[in-house]
C-alpha cells in the first residue's frame, strides 16, 4: 500500500478483529480487516448477510469498540478516546444515515437537518445548508415533522442531516433499505452529487447492486474479510462479482 | 395460560413495577404504623389502668358536670366524710380518698423542670396497698405536710435521695423533703410521667379541695363481689348525683377514654395516609397504562393468536394483583417497623413504653393488606379493560401511543365538575350550617374541584408547557427544548403525573395559606385587642398550662406595676332558652378593675368593670341566650353540684379574644377549683419604662423557673409562632403524598425513556452527550413537576381562601396568600424533580448507543 493512499485515507482500519461472545458462540464479526476509504470518494461495502458489514461500520464510527486492531479517523486514532471524546467526534467530524427511524420525532424537518450543530451549540453555517437542502429538495417540507413525512423524505432527510455538518466523513448502513426504486435513486443521487459537488466522503452498507454502482469502488466482505473490491463498478460487473463470492 | 403471561410480564418489567409498588409500600407502611403505635399506646394505657386500679372495687364519685375538656371530664369533688360513711357500709373492708393534682412540677437541681415530654402530676399517698399501685423502694410514706414522695424515675434521672430537699412548683414554689422514693408496680414511672406524691391534707390544700377528695377508692372485703357491693353502697347512698362504678366498668371507662383519643389520632393520621394512598392510586393506574400502551403489540399478537380478551384482561390484572399483594405484604412489614421506630424514639424521649414490643393486631394487617391489594388492583381496573379491547390487527401497526386528547370535550366536562365541586364547596363552608351535611359538602365539593382538574388536565398541559418552558432552549438549548417537546408528546400522560404531586401540593399550599392567615389573624386580634407592657406566661409544654396566683400577688405590689390581671380559662355549659343545658362554651376570667384597661372588646353596653357582681357577654351570644342587660345567664362550672346564676352586667362586641363570656377571677376562683393563672397581663405605671419595670418583676421569677416574662410583640409572636409548629407538623404528615408523587415522575419518565430508547439512540449517534441527555431528562421532570405544583397551588389558594373566609367568626379575620413561601413551594417541589430525575437521567445517559439504536 502506498503512502499516498494513507495520506489521502480520511478514515482506515488496520487489522480490525471484532469477536462477539466466547468459547462455542464466539462469532468473528471481523477478522483482521485492513481497509482504508480515501477522501472525497463514495465506497459501498457489500456482502452477505451476517458478513460483518454494518460491524466495520460502526467500528470506523466510533460507536462500538474493536476487540483488537486500529482504526483511524484522518489522523486521530479512535480508539484511545473517552466517550465524551467519541461523542464530540461524532457530533463535529461524522454524518450518519441509518436504515430507519433516523429522525427525532419531536422535531421538524428543518430542526433535524442541523441537530448535530445545534448539540454542539455552534453557529450554523446558513449558506451551506440551504445549499444541501436544495440539492435533497427539501425546501416546501422543512417545518414537517417526521410522522408528516414519507419514508423517502424521512431519509432524504436523515442525509441532509449528515450533510448539514460539513463532516469528515458520512457513514450510511443500508440507507434505501427500506425504500421503493424511485425513491432509493433520489437518495442515492444526492450521495453522488455530495460526493462530486462538495467533495464529501462517504461509506454506505447496501445490500443492493443498483445502490453500489452509484458508488467509486466497492468492497466486499465475507465471514468479517475483506475478499474482493471494484473500482467504478456498474450493475453488471458487481452483480458479476456477487455470482462468483457465491460460489 | 395467562398465569404465565402475567409472571412474564411482571419479570420482563420487573424494574417499572418497583416504582409502583414502592408508592403502595409507602402508604400501607404509613396506615399500619400509625395503627400499631395507637394499638401500642392504647395497650400500654391499658396495662397502666390495670396495674392502677387492680385491688380497686368500687368508685364512688359524683357524676360529671361537663364532659370531654382540656382537663378531662369535670365532676364536683366529694365529701371528707363520705369516706367513713363507705367504711360503714357492711362488706367494705377498706376506702381511701383520692386526690390528683395535673401541674405539679418538680425541679432539678439546677431549677429546671425534672419532666418534660409527659404529664407531671401529684397524688395522695394512700395507705392501703390494695388501692394504691405505688410501692416504695426506699424511705416512707410522708407523714407531715412539708414531706414527699417521689417516682423512680426522676430520683434516678435527677439523682435525689431519700432525705434530700426538693423544690416543687405545686404551682406555688415550696420545698419538701424527700422521704420516699417510689415505683408504678414494677416500673421506675408510668409513662414518663413525673409524680410527687403527698399526704392527704398536703394534697387536698395543694388542690383546692380542702375536707374533699376527687373520688373514693373502695376494697371489699373477701367473698363480696364487686357487683354485691355496689348495689349495697347504692343503696347506702341514695342521693342521685353519688355514682358508684365497680372497678371494672371504672377501668373500662378509663380504657374506653383513651380509646377514644387514640382513635381521633387514628382518624387524622388515616386521612393523611388516605391522601398519600389516593396519589399512589394515580400513579399505579399511570405505571398501567403506560404499560398497556407500550405492549399493545404484544397484546395484539396474543389476540391474534387466539387469546381471549377475557385472557388479555386477568393476566394484565394478575400483574396488579401481585404488585399490589407482594406491596402490601412489604407495607405491613414497614408499618410495623415505623411504629417501633416511634416507639424508640419515645423512649429516647423519656416515655418509655412498657411491654416487649409493639402491639400488632390481626385487624391491622388484614386492613393494610386489603387497602393495598384494593387500591392497586382498582387503579389497574382500567387499564387492563384497555388492554383486553386491543385489536389483533394493532399487531401490524407501528408502535401504538395512547389515544389523542379530545381537547373540547375534556375541558367542558372538567369544568363543569370543577363548578360543580365548586358550589358544593361553598355551599357547604358559607351556607349549610349543619354540622355533617357541612363536611359532606365541603368533602365532596374538593373531591369535585380535584375531579374537574384531573378531567381538564391534559387541556391544559399544552399551553402550560408552552408558557413555561418558553425560557428552556434559550436557557439549555437543544436539550431543553427536546424537554419540553417530550412533556408535550403525551399530554394526558404528563398531566396524570403531575397531577399525583397537585394532590399533596394543594394541601401544602392549603396549610400554607390557612397558617400564614392565623398568624395574621393572631396577629391582628391580639394587636388591636390586648393592651399590655408586658406579659407572663407558663412558658414552654402543654402539660405545665398556668403558674401560681403568687405569682400575680406579688407582681401586683411592685411599685413599678400600675395594673396587673391574671387569666384563666374554662369550659362551662350554660342554660339555654329552652331551659336544658347547652354543649361546652368557653368562659374567660379577669380582674374587673383591670380588664377595661388591657382589653379591647369593641363596642360595649353597661361596664366590663362590673363583672365583680356578675357575667359579661358577647353580642351574638346574647343574642343566642334571648338575654338582655340586666338578665340572668345560669351555668355549670362542673366542680359543684349546683348551677350558678349570674347578672349580665355588659355587652361586648368583639368575641376573637374575649370570647362568649368573661367572669371576674374571684367569681371564677369561689366556682372553679383550679389553682394556676394561665396569664398575666401587666401594665407599667406612668413614668416607669417597661424594661425597669420587667427588672422589678424579674426576681419574682427566680422560685419560678419555668414562667417567662415578654413583651407584647414576643408574646405575640409567640402565640404566632405556635401555629408554625402545627404547621410544620402537618408538612411532615403531607410529605408522605408529595414523596409518592415524585416516585411517581420518576416512574413515568423510566417509562418513557424506555420508549425512547431508539430515539436517545439517534440522539447520542449523532453527537448527543451524556450530560445533554440527563440536562433533557431532568428538565422534563422539572417542568412537569412546575406543572403540578403550579396547579397545587392554584387550588391551595383557592382553598385556603375559602376556608379562612369560612371561619371569619371564629377570628380568622385575615386572610394571607403567602407569598414568599408559595414561592419557595414552585422552587422546591422543581429541586425535588431535579432528585426524583436522577435516576432516570442516569440510565438515559448511561444507555449504550448502539443498543439503544437497534432497539425498536
Ligand atoms: N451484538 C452482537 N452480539 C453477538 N453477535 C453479534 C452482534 N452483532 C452482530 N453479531 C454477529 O456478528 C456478525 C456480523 O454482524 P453484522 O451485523 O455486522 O452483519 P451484516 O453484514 O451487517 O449483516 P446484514 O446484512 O444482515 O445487516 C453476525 O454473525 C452477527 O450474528
Ligand atoms: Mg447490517
Amino acid at each position: 500500500m502506498s503512502t499516498v493512499t494513507v495520506e489521502l485515507a480520511a478514515a482506515r482500519v488496520v487489522e480490525a478483529t471484532k469477536v462477539y461472545g466466547r468459547g462455542d458462540t464466539e462469532v468473528r464479526a471481523l477478522d483482521t480487516v485492513d481497509a482504508s476509504f480515501e477522501r472525497g470518494r463514495f465506497t459501498a461495502i457489500m456482502g452477505p448477510s451476517g458478513s460483518g458489514k454494518s460491524t466495520l461500520l460502526h467500528c470506523l464510527a466510533g460507536l462500538d469498540h474493536l476487540t483488537s486492531g486500529h482504526v483511524f479517523l484522518g489522523e486521530l486514532e479512535l480508539s484511545g478516546l473517552s466517550e465524551k471524546q467519541l461523542t464530540k467526534v461524532r457530533r463535529d467530524r461524522l454524518g450518519f444515515v441509518f436504515q430507519s427511524y433516523n429522525l427525532v420525532p419531536t422535531l421538524t424537518a428543518a430542526e433535524n437537518i442541523t441537530l448535530p450543530a445545534d448539540l454542539g451549540g455552534r453557529p450554523i453555517d446558513q449558506a451551506w445548508v440551504d445549499r444541501v437542502i436544495d440539492v435533497v429538495d427539501l425546501r416546501n417540507r422543512l417545518t414537517h415533522r417526521p410522522s408528516e413525512l414519507s419514508g423517502g423524505q424521512q431519509q432524504r432527510v436523515a442525509v441532509a442531516r449528515a450533510l448539514a455538518n460539513q463532516p469528515d466523513i458520512v457513514f450510511a448502513d443500508e440507507p434505501t433499505g427500506n425504500l421503493d426504486s424511485k425513491s432509493s435513486g433520489d437518495i442515492l443521487r444526492f450521495m453522488r452529487k455530495a460526493v462530486d459537488e462538495f467533495n464529501q466522503t462517504i461509506v454506505m452498507v447496501s445490500h443492493d447492486p443498483v445502490a453500489a454502482a452509484y458508488a467509486d469502488r466497492v468492497v466486499f466482505l465475507a465471514d468479517g474479510r475483506i475478499v474482493d473490491e471494484i473500482q467504478s463498478p456498474t450493475r453488471e460487473s458487481v452483480l458479476e462479482h456477487m455470482a462468483r463470492l457465491g460460489d | 395460560m395467562v398465569w404465565r403471561i402475567t409472571w412474564r410480564g411482571l419479570l420482563s418489567h420487573a424494574l417499572r413495577f418497583v416504582m409502583t409498588a414502592l408508592a403502595i409500600v409507602l402508604g400501607i407502611s404509613f396506615l399500619v404504623g400509625s395503627f400499631v403505635i395507637t394499638d401500642t399506646i392504647r395497650s400500654a394505657f391499658d396495662d397502666l389502668f390495670a396495674q392502677a386500679t387492680k385491688g380497686t372495687d368500687e368508685i364512688v364519685r359524683f357524676q360529671a358536670q361537663i364532659k370531654n375538656t382540656d382537663l378531662g371530664d369535670v365532676r364536683p369533688p366529694v365529701p371528707a366524710s363520705l369516706v367513713a360513711a363507705i367504711e360503714a357500709v357492711p362488706g367494705v373492708r377498706a376506702a381511701e380518698g383520692l386526690i390528683q393534682v395535673p401541674n405539679v412540677q418538680i425541679l432539678d437541681r439546677k431549677g429546671k423542670p425534672a419532666g418534660s415530654f409527659a404529664p407531671q402530676v401529684g397524688y395522695t399517698w394512700v395507705r392501703d396497698t390494695a388501692l394504691s399501685p405505688w410501692r416504695l423502694a426506699s424511705g416512707r410514706p410522708p407523714r407531715t405536710a412539708g414531706e414527699v414522695v417521689i417516682d423512680r424515675g426522676t430520683a434516678i434521672d435527677k439523682r435525689f435521695h431519700v432525705g434530700d430537699r426538693v423544690n416543687i412548683l405545686t404551682p406555688t414554689a415550696k420545698q419538701y423533703v424527700i422521704v420516699g422514693i417510689t415505683r408504678f408496680g414494677r416500673v421506675d414511672r408510668p409513662l414518663g410521667t413525673t409524680a410527687s406524691l403527698f399526704t392527704t391534707t398536703e394534697a387536698q390544700r395543694i388542690a383546692n379541695k380542702v375536707g374533699k377528695f376527687d373520688q373514693i377508692a373502695v376494697a371489699a372485703q373477701p367473698g363480696v363481689s364487686q357487683e354485691q357491693l355496689q348495689s349495697r353502697l347504692r343503696a347506702a347512698f341514695t342521693d342521685p348525683q353519688i355514682e358508684v362504678l365497680t372497678g371494672t366498668q371504672y377501668r373500662k371507662e378509663q380504657q374506653s377514654n383513651i380509646r377514644k383519643q387514640l382513635g381521633f389520632i387514628n382518624i387524622a393520621l388515616g386521612i393523611f395516609a388516605g391522601v398519600g394512598l389516593l396519589v399512589g392510586a394515580f400513579i399505579i393506574f399511570n405505571t398501567f397504562t403506560i404499560v398497556v400502551a407500550q405492549r399493545t403489540r404484544e397484546l395484539a399478537l396474543m389476540r391474534a393468536v387466539g387469546a381471549s380478551p377475557g385472557q388479555v384482561f386477568r393476566a394484565v390484572l394478575g400483574e396488579s394483583t401481585l404488585v399490589g399483594l407482594i406491596a402490601s405484604i412489604i407495607g405491613v412489614a414497614g408499618g410495623v417497623a415505623l411504629a417501633a421506630g416511634l416507639r424508640a424514639l419515645l423512649a429516647a424521649l423519656g416515655v418509655s413504653l412498657p411491654g416487649g414490643s409493639v402491639v400488632v393486631e390481626p385487624r391491622t394487617v388484614v386492613l393494610g393488606l386489603v387497602v393495598g391489594l384494593l387500591v392497586t388492583v382498582l387503579a389497574a381496573l382500567m387499564p387492563a379493560r384497555k388492554a383486553a379491547t386491543t385489536p389483533p390487527i394493532a399487531a401490524l401497526r407501528e408502535v401504538a401511543v395512547e389515544g389523542e386528547v379530545d381537547l373540547a370535550r375534556r375541558i367542558t366536562s372538567g369544568v363543569v365538575v370543577f363548578a360543580v365541586g365548586t358550589a358544593a364547596l361553598l355551599l357547604g363552608l358559607f351556607v349549610v350550617s349543619s354540622g355533617t351535611q357541612e363536611i359532606w359538602l365541603v368533602g365532596l365539593g374538593a373531591l369535585g374541584v380535584f375531579g374537574g382538574v384531573i378531567t381538564a388536565g391534559p387541556a391544559v398541559v399544552r399551553p402550560f408547557a408552552r408558557l413555561f418552558g418558553a425560557p428552556l432552549p434559550r436557557l439549555r438549548k437543544l436539550p431543553g427544548r427536546l424537554a419540553r417537546d417530550n412533556t408535550l408528546r403525551n399530554p394526558r400522560r404528563s398531566a396524570r403525573t403531575a397531577i399525583a404531586l397537585t394532590v399533596g401540593v394543594s394541601l401544602v399550599g392549603f396549610i400554607t395559606i390557612f397558617g400564614a392567615s392565623a398568624k395574621k389573624s393572631i396577629r391582628h386580634v391580639f394587636g388591636g385587642q390586648l393592651h399590655a407592657d408586658y406579659l407572663l406566661t407558663p412558658g414552654s409544654g402543654g402539660f405545665t398550662p398556668g403558674f401560681s396566683p403568687d405569682v400575680t400577688a406579688a407582681v401586683a405590689k411592685l411599685p413599678q406595676v400600675d395594673a396587673v390581671t391574671g387569666l384563666r380559662l374554662w369550659e362551662v355549659r350554660v342554660r339555654q332558652p329552652n331551659g336544658k343545658l347547652g354543649g361546652n362554651d368557653p368562659i374567660a376570667a379577669l380582674e374587673p378593675s383591670v380588664i377595661g384597661r388591657v382589653l379591647d372588646a369593641g363596642h360595649l353596653q353597661g361596664n366590663l368593670e362590673h363583672i365583680d357582681r356578675g357575667i359579661a357577654v358577647s353580642q351574638k351570644f346574647a343574642k343566642h341566650l334571648h338575654v338582655r342587660l340586666g338578665d340572668t345567664v345560669t351555668l355549670t362550672f362542673g366542680a359543684e353540684p349546683q348551677d350558678t346564676t349570674l347578672p349580665v352586667v355588659a355587652i361586648y362586641e368583639k368575641t376573637s379574644l374575649a370570647g362568649p363570656m368573661l367572669v371576674s377571677i374571684a367569681t371564677f376562683a369561689q366556682h372553679v377549683r383550679l389553682n394556676f393563672d394561665f396569664l398575666d397581663v401587666i401594665l407599667a405605671k406612668p413614668g416607669v419604662t417597661p424594661t425597669q419595670m420587667a427588672d422589678a418583676v424579674k426576681p419574682i421569677l427566680a422560685s419560678y423557673p419555668t414562667v417567662k416574662l415578654e413583651d407584647r410583640n414576643k408574646f405575640i409572636n409567640d402565640q404566632a409562632k405556635q401555629v408554625d409548629q402545627v404547621v410544620a407538623f402537618i408538612y411532615v404528615l403531607l410529605a408522605l403524598s408529595v414523596i409518592i408523587a415524585l416516585l411517581g415522575i420518576a416512574n413515568t419518565l423510566a417509562l418513557s425513556i424506555y420508549e425512547r430508547t431508539h430515539e436517545i439512540g439517534l440522539l447520542r449517534a449523532v453527537g448527543m452527550s451524556r450530560r445533554q441527555v440527563r440536562s433533557s431528562v431532568r428538565w422534563e421532570a422539572v417542568l412537569i413537576s412546575i406543572l403540578g405544583t403550579v396547579i397545587g397551588l392554584v387550588l391551595g389558594l383557592f382553598f385556603g381562601w375559602a376556608i379562612t373566609a369560612s371561619l371569619r367568626d371564629q377570628g380568622f379575620t385575615q386572610f394571607d396568600i403567602a407569598p414568599v413561601q408559595l414561592v419557595v413551594v414552585v422552587i422546591v417541589g422543581g429541586l425535588a424533580a431535579v432528585g426524583a430525575a436522577v435516576v432516570p437521567a442516569w440510565r438515559a445517559g448511561r444507555m449504550d448507543v448502539l443498543d439503544a439504536i437497534h432497539t425498536e
